[in-house]
């Protein structure tokens, strides 16, 4: 009895560093499809003068990694006019959606920069301020790729170096 | 005044709109907005106020501020002013169902050319009306045999020339005839999303926002149509595209800005078309029993003009 608990105990603790490990690797995957988003919603802006909502919506429907839910709203809610201010309606959208995400607060700090785009602004603005946000994206997910691999095996790790410890402590 | 207007503008100010009766809101033609002047209504013959109490006297109507005027921007510009930039360079903006808003301001230029307008003060919201059936009575006489004659709309603004020339397209394509529309301002058939949204017919291919001359000739090199309508022409440039449509044996169907057949003599270009027979007939219209009153429909060819309706 004593044996088995002490098995649960241990695989609990490597899940838990799996878990971490899964966790990181959604995150780098979410960072990709965003920089691909933001990417896409600049070329249309870029092209196609595309009005902000519908280039949302637009690039919604082609991201990867669930992140196409936070377009989809954020273009709705502005072709709808539910309100008329970009900035709240963004925080609202990355609020309402953060649940689905594992996204950091230093992530969602740089996604909200999304939402201080101006009305006002002429296409090179528009642009410019895009491409800022995409090099933040970018310089985060070369960080995270840098780090992978250390950061697996430091997760797999700690689970199971932890679960060995209190199994060690238990006995 | 219908939805897709109503949803570009303030709350507050909708909920004016929205107390009026709806036999009421469809007689409105023009919205004019000033900031820090009252809001005045434009119908037929007649200028009216608006409050939280439904139409009123001028001095008594609600007062527009610099908010409700960038909020109607921001909205019909959906939040992207470089999305309208070149129609805001113009001083129009058109938007879903072919209604057109007027800007004024601080006009920004640079090396002599406009680059945008800020500090927008004033807005006209001109509102589209559709007249199903008002070509009726004006259709047999732009006829010959089973081809339509090369007819200009002549009319003020405000008389209602769009208004029958949509007409016009939608009985053609109707019928059996292949319209090609070259719809810069948006104004003929109102397209949201490149898909009209007033009745243009069935065999009807619409340019939208497309320059007139560049329009012209795509549609002559890509649809192959049996009649090219375009709105509001005016330069010379016009006047070649024009001539290269005639020269393919394309029917043209246009409008122009002109009191009578008398005022469109005065403007030269205007003058050397009508001189060099491209129309066949020209449309008069006015106001005097609301939009779309012909005056006159001339035969330019023969020479011999006449009221007719």
């Amino acid at each position: 009895m004593k044996m088995i608990g002490l098995m649960m105990i241990f695989a609990g603790c490597a899940s838990c560093g799996c878990l971490l490990v899964t966790q990181y690797k959604k995150r780098l995957a979410e960072i990709f499809a965003l920089i691909d988003a933001f990417e896409q919603i600049k070329g249309d802006i870029d092209y196609r003068l595309t009005p902000l909502p519908e280039a949302c919506i637009h690039v919604s429907k082609g991201c990867k990694a669930d992140i196409g839910h936070l377009f989809q709203n954020f273009g709705e809610m502005l072709e709808n006019k539910t309100s008329m201010d970009i900035e709240s309606s963004w925080q609202q959208v990355l609020r309402r959606e953060k649940y689905r995400y594992h996204l950091t607060k230093s992530d969602y700090d740089i996604l909200e920069t999304f939402g201080e785009m101006r009305s006002y602004n002429d296409k090179l603005m528009q642009k410019k301020e895009l491409e800022w946000l995409i090099d933040k994206l970018r310089s985060v997910s070369e960080e995270l790729q840098k780090e992978e691999e250390k950061t697996q095996k430091l997760y797999t790790g700690i689970g199971i170096l932890g679960g060995a410890c209190i199994c060690i402590l238990l006995i | 005044m219908n939805r897709q207007l109503l949803d570009n503008i303030p709350i507050h100010l909708k909920e004016m709109f929205l107390k009026l009766p709806p036999s009421e809101r469809k007689r409105i033609q023009e919205i004019r907005l000033r900031v820090g002047k009252p809001l005045i209504i434009h119908t037929a013959n007649a200028e009216h106020g608006l409050n939280h109490q439904g139409l009123c006297k001028i001095t008594e109507s609600y007062k527009a501020s610099d908010v409700d005027l960038e909020t109607i921007i921001k909205s019909i510009s959906g939040f992207s002013f470089y999305a309208v930039d070149d129609e805001i360079k113009q001083g129009y903006m058109t938007i879903e169902g072919g209604h057109r808003i007027g800007v004024v301001g601080k006009v920004v230029v640079e090396d002599g050319k406009i680059k945008t307008i800020k500090h927008i003060s004033a807005l006209n919201i001109r509102i589209a009306h559709e007249a199903i059936g008002c070509s009726q009575k004006v259709l047999p006489a732009l006829m010959i045999g089973k081809r339509v004659r090369h007819t200009l709309i002549v009319s003020p603004p405000k008389c209602g020339k769009t208004t029958l020339l949509r007409d016009l397209i939608r009985q053609l394509s109707n019928d059996s005839f292949t319209v090609g529309v070259v719809d810069e301002r948006s104004e003929i058939a109102g397209c949201y999303k490149g898909i009209p949204q007033n009745d243009v017919g069935i065999r009807t291919d619409v340019l939208d926002g497309c320059t007139k001359v560049e329009g012209m000739r795509m549609l002559l090199r890509a649809m192959a149509p049996d009649i090219i309508a375009v709105d509001e022409i005016s330069s010379e440039k016009d006047m070649i595209a024009v001539e290269e449509v005639l020269g393919a044996g394309v029917t043209i169907l246009c409008t122009t800005h002109g009191l009578d057949y008398k005022d469109c003599l005065k403007k030269p270009i205007l003058k050397r078309m009508i001189d060099n027979r491209l129309f066949e007939k020209i449309v008069v219209l006015s106001n005097k029993q609301g939009p779309c009153t012909v005056e006159e429909i001339i035969d330019v060819r023969n020479g011999r003009g006449g009221v007719v309706l």
